[in-house]
């Protein structure tokens, strides 16, 4: 099983960035959506079944908080595991993300943290994963 | 204070362009370096405990490899991207400066990076200034601080 993830920032240098660092952590990718800002990710959500999403703060329209607050008002989606992707660097307002359920990860940041970051998120048994390629069996439970 | 406040303004840009933009900055630029004219400018305004600005201004190839660099792209680059990479540029220096300038239970509020082409010539004072030497180029960083706090930087 893949993961089908969701990419939100309203740089589309940064989704790019993102994309291409997703690809280089070795775990097994679906679809990649891509959202310049929270209510554009808002319509893929409706549209598509995402596994994981990546979500800037600091974006017009709607920002990443919101996004979140919405995603977890939503029974469909409330589940959905998020990682915010950030240059917040306030503890108060880490932990505030933290409390909605989300993992941080802090701009720019290394392929490796982007990994286990998912991981960590989305509850995947690390054991079953290789560092680069697909797990063994093909499938993950989560 | 000044001393302080500019070795956090040149860690936050050096950092940010070798783990962003994968490029390594000298910490003076060169005679030849600074004949290049800059540019491209991105400015982030910023509000909480302190209020104020940053601008980033870097020579254009310099902004077009930082781009190329993000993108895993070799040739020419369209110049939105490059807008676009010398403005998250803008903000990842700006999010990894204002941890040093409050506590870190302060929150600041980043606006979105403005980024034109237009490059002010010189100084409007009041401002805090860091040069970067950058392989053929070079990139000036400013921290401008409004009301009171501005005096930290005089």
């Amino acid at each position: 099983m893949n993961f089908n993830v969701l990419v939100v920032d309203d740089s589309a240098v940064m989704r790019t960035m993102i994309t291409r660092t997703l690809e280089l952590t070795g775990l097994p990718l679906g679809d990649i959506h891509h959202a310049a800002n929270g209510a554009e990710a808002l319509d893929l959500l409706a549209l598509h079944w995402v596994d994981l999403a990546l979500v800037d703060i600091n974006m017009p329209v709607m920002n990443g908080e919101e996004l979140i607050d919405r995603v977890r008002e939503n029974p469909e989606t409330r589940d959905l595991s998020i990682i915010v992707v950030s240059t917040e660097s306030s503890e108060a307002r880490i932990d505030r993300i933290r409390e909605k359920g989300a993992c941080f990860v802090h701009k720019p940041f290394p392929v490796e943290v982007l990994r286990e970051t998912i991981l960590n998120v989305t509850g995947v048994d690390h054991e079953r994963t290789t560092a680069v390629g697909a797990p063994e069996g093909g499938d993950f439970d989560f | 204070m000044n001393e302080q406040l500019q070795s956090v303004l040149r860690r936050a840009a050096t950092s940010t362009f070798e783990e962003l933009g994968f490029l390594f900055p000298e910490e003076s630029p060169s005679e030849d370096q600074v004949a290049v004219p800059l540019a491209w400018s991105a400015s982030v305004r910023f509000t909480g405990p302190l209020q104020g600005a940053i601008r980033l201004e870097v020579t254009g190839e310099v902004a077009a490899e930082v781009a190329r660099n993000m993108l895993a792209l070799d040739g020419d680059v369209e110049a939105e991207l490059v807008a676009d990479a010398v403005g998250e540029l803008s903000n990842v220096i700006c999010g990894n400066l204002v941890p040093g300038l409050g506590r870190p239970e302060d929150i600041f509020h980043l606006a979105p990076p403005a980024v034109t082409t237009e490059v002010a010539p010189g100084s409007d004072g009041g401002e805090l200034e860091v040069t970067l030497g950058i392989e053929g180029g070079w990139a000036r960083v400013r921290l401008h601080l409004h009301g009171a706090e501005a005096g930290a930087l005089a």
